[in-house]
């Protein structure tokens, strides 16, 4: 009896669904009101399944169960929709048609009936033809969608602008799969995607946006390309085989490095400067979270610079600036980011950088116990606090020598400290770098007292002015024995910027040789403390080329030492052989011609000669 | 060759060179002449000449040799034995280099004038060439007096 039940219902199912179905063939021209009727179709069938299910429960649980080549009702009134939809191939592929028309809208930016996505394809998922009927259209379509919008978007943007609708587009392509698509179809979505927006035009983004964004420091961008880049290759895996993977992954890297490096020094230095802008106090609103984040996006690019010693010499002079002028915004950041270089680099990198921070804190306990001292008790005037921070050389940027006059009283206290000093220390050498001094003033202008925070060459200019009201700039040059162009700056910046505690005559942004210089006596100020030695911080053109030029006067050395080094061991060898152990032992980038300059400069010294017989090979000279 | 000083010989010296030479007379003077510059002709004489005039012509107490005197001595001595490079070889130093010539420089330019044939077909880059060597070659190439050799088809071998 169960049998011709089922049979039955099967009939009165299957009359009812294909009516149904042939009932939507030639309606509505209109898509998307076709595509309702489909879903109204669909969502009918559903319930009435349902509710016979209910109904003949019983049916399902004893006929059906005993029966294994029948079908459960639910799957049988599938199976029927199923098939009479493909007698009715039409109602498919307009409904299909209609899927992506919809999807195509959304991408141009219209407004969709997404419930309608979602329960549809969700039909096509119940029904078991998803991939065939619905993924591989629309694989096609994105495919052709991506692949002229890519071009037309390559032709009208510039590459950062481009990159970022990149990002966009991908990131809407994953919510398409949270929204209706089903989740199977994420994967080569996205790869479709990357492939027609990026994959093919990756040559181009590199040749014209790449530099431009080296030169406008855009590590953010610079960051975002290489990402995106990283993955398209990493979800083309699906498609490739490892191996053709991995060699493109190592072609990114490759062309990466190469373009990085393209550029010698700029990007070391460019790195150094962003990171020096984020370890700056003054950043406000960035959480402690944001600036790690920030830090190890920067080391992403970092590992793709040659000679680090150029990063390391600017990070160095910029950290150092940081730490004596109390300008870090967090010790704690500064030391994560040592950290995560010495991870990178190891520890020979960071060595010195470590050795910073620790003569920072020991300067904090000799201060202490200068203060206790019976020199600083007895010998320095009540009133004036000093603080020094004893440097380590070696560990810190070399500093030029600048020449000073200091007032006397300024040479006393110099005195005091290092008296003291050398009593607790015996057999060091202490070397003043007045460059990097800085003092606060008391000062007393007619319109109110002022705590002035100078630097200790502004100091010298500043306390001339008790002697006298009036100097000429050849006056000043004289008694302060400040080298021109520096003391030009330091004029500059108390006579000619915001805060002009000195008025210049004649008027005007620049020094001249024939201006003078009075006390300015109606000076006012909102605050009580105020700032003038910014200048401090900033650095100068010359600074950042005397750094690059250190460093490669370093790099000589270091060629010189290895040639020496390899031909005392091998005594003799080829031209080819020497090269390539140099380029084997040296670290950082080098031409070989310079190679072949320090060679000959070293022949030029005796240190080695060529071969009598044979030019071509070097003999060690003991 | 013992003249303290390049081209001012004391009568003393040059009495004293003449006897060495064995010359006497005006006759075996001449004869003397062209079997020297014979000798000129002679490779190793000759590189024996060269090197030694390095040392001779540079002032003293000075390692490197001046510019122009290095000029003066490359047009003398490549006159007698032909290098075809010769003024280009000094209109490169001239425009280009405007230093003192070291001794390495020096004599392996005598190498280069006698290996490397004047269409540079056998110059290795990457050889142990002098850096200064290096640039001249660019500076043949730069300027078109040697086109570079990228590599000939003999078409007429083509199947």
């Amino acid at each position: 009896m169960g049998g011709s039940l089922y049979q039955r219902i099967e009939k009165e199912c299957e009359e009812h669904i294909s009516a149904a179905l042939r009932s939507l063939v030639g309606q509505s021209p209109d898509l998307v009101v076709f595509l309702s009727l489909v879903e109204k179709c669909w969502q009918d069938l559903c319930d009435q399944m349902l509710m016979i299910r209910g109904i003949a429960l019983f049916l399902d649980r004893t006929y059906v169960k005993q029966n294994s080549n029948v079908r459960s009702l639910w799957d049988m009134g599938l199976q029927l929709f199923r098939k009479h939809l493909s007698l009715a191939p039409e109602v498919e592929h307009k409904t299909v048609t209609g899927l992506l028309r919809m999807i195509e809208s959304e991408r141009l930016g219209e407004a969709v009936d997404r419930t309608l996505l979602n329960h549809l394809l969700k039909m096509f998922t119940a029904l078991g033809i998803y991939s065939e009927s619905f993924e591989k259209p629309f694989l096609e379509c994105t495919s052709e969608f991506y692949a002229a919008e890519g071009m037309k978007y390559m032709q009208q943007s510039d590459v950062p602008d481009y990159l970022k609708h990149v990002e966009m587009r991908l990131h809407e392509e994953n919510e398409r799969c949270f929204l209706y698509l089903d989740a199977i179809t994420r994967k080569p979505l996205i790869a479709t995607a990357e492939r027609q927006l990026l994959e093919s035009h990756i040559p181009a983004i590199l040749d014209k946006g790449f530099m431009t964004l080296m030169d406008g420091h855009r590590i953010e961008d610079l960051q975002r390309m290489y990402s995106l880049f990283s993955r398209a290759s990493l979800d083309s895996v699906l498609e490739e085989s490892f191996s053709k993977n991995e060699a493109f992954c190592n072609t990114i890297k490759d062309s990466f490095e190469h373009l990085i490096n393209l550029r010698q020094n700029r990007p070391a230095e460019l790195i150094a400067k962003f990171l020096d802008e984020k370890l700056r106090a003054g950043n406000k609103g960035i959480s402690e979270e944001e600036l790690e984040g920030t830090l190890d996006k920067v080391l992403v690019l970092f590992r793709f610079i040659q000679g680090k010693d150029v990063f390391e010499a600017f990070y160095k002079k910029d950290l150092a600036k940081r730490l004596l002028l109390g300008k870090s915004a967090s010790i704690d950041a500064e030391k994560s980011m040592i950290s995560k270089l010495k991870t990178e680099c190891g520890s020979q990198f960071t060595n010195k950088l470590e050795g910073m921070f620790k003569d920072i804190e020991l300067s904090k306990e000799i201060n202490e116990s200068f203060k206790q001292s019976s020199q600083a008790r007895m010998k320095l005037p009540s009133g004036i606090e000093m603080s020094v921070h004893v440097l380590t050389t070696g560990y810190w940027p070399t500093y030029p020598p600048m020449d000073v006059r200091l007032p006397h009283e300024l040479n006393v206290y110099q005195d005091i400290f290092k008296e003291f000093y050398l009593s607790k220390y015996s057999g060091r050498r202490l070397m003043w770098q007045n460059s990097l001094g800085h003092c606060v003033l008391k000062a007393d202008f007619p319109k109110g007292k002022k705590e002035l925070a100078v630097s200790l060459f502004q100091t010298v200019v500043l306390m001339l002015f008790n002697d006298a009201q009036k100097l000429s700039f050849l006056d000043i040059k004289d008694s302060t024995g400040i080298e021109d162009k520096e003391l030009r700056r330091t004029l500059q910046s108390l006579a000619c910027g915001k805060v002009r505690v000195l008025q210049k005559f004649p008027k005007g942004r620049d020094v001249e040789d024939d201006d003078s210089f009075i006390f300015n006596e109606g000076f006012t100020a909102p605050l009580y403390r105020i700032k003038v030695n910014a200048i401090q911080m900033k650095e100068t053109v010359e600074e950042n080329t005397s750094t690059t030029e250190r460093v490669f006067q370093d790099r000589q050395y270091q060629v010189d030492a290895a040639i020496v080094r390899i031909m005392k061991t091998r005594k003799v060898l080829s031209h080819t052989l020497l090269i390539t152990e140099l380029f084997q032992q040296l670290k950082f980038p080098i031409k070989p011609a310079d190679l072949k300059k320090r060679i000959e400069s070293l022949i030029d010294r005796e240190y080695l000669e060529r071969d009598k017989n044979n030019p071509q090979i070097y003999n060690y000279l003991a | 060759m013992k003249a303290s000083t390049m081209c001012e010989y004391s009568k003393q010296e040059f009495f004293t060179g003449l006897q060495v030479l064995g010359i006497d007379s005006l006759e075996k003077f001449r004869e003397r002449i062209s079997f020297m510059r014979s000798e000129l002709k002679d490779e190793q004489k000759f590189g024996e000449i060269y090197n030694f005039a390095f040392g001779w012509a540079k002032e003293k107490g000075q390692k490197s040799l001046a510019l122009d005197t290095a000029i003066g001595m490359w047009q003398l001595l490549f006159a007698e034995k032909q290098w075809p490079l010769v003024d280009h070889w000094c209109q490169f130093l001239q425009a280009r280099h405007n230093k003192a010539i070291s001794k390495d420089t020096w004599s392996q330019l005598l190498e280069f004038a006698r290996t490397i044939d004047p269409s540079l077909s056998n110059y290795d880059a990457e050889g142990a060439w002098p850096y200064l060597i290096d640039e001249f070659v660019e500076y043949l190439n730069e300027n078109g007096i040697i086109l570079s050799s990228q590599s000939t088809t003999d078409w007429s071998q083509k199947r």
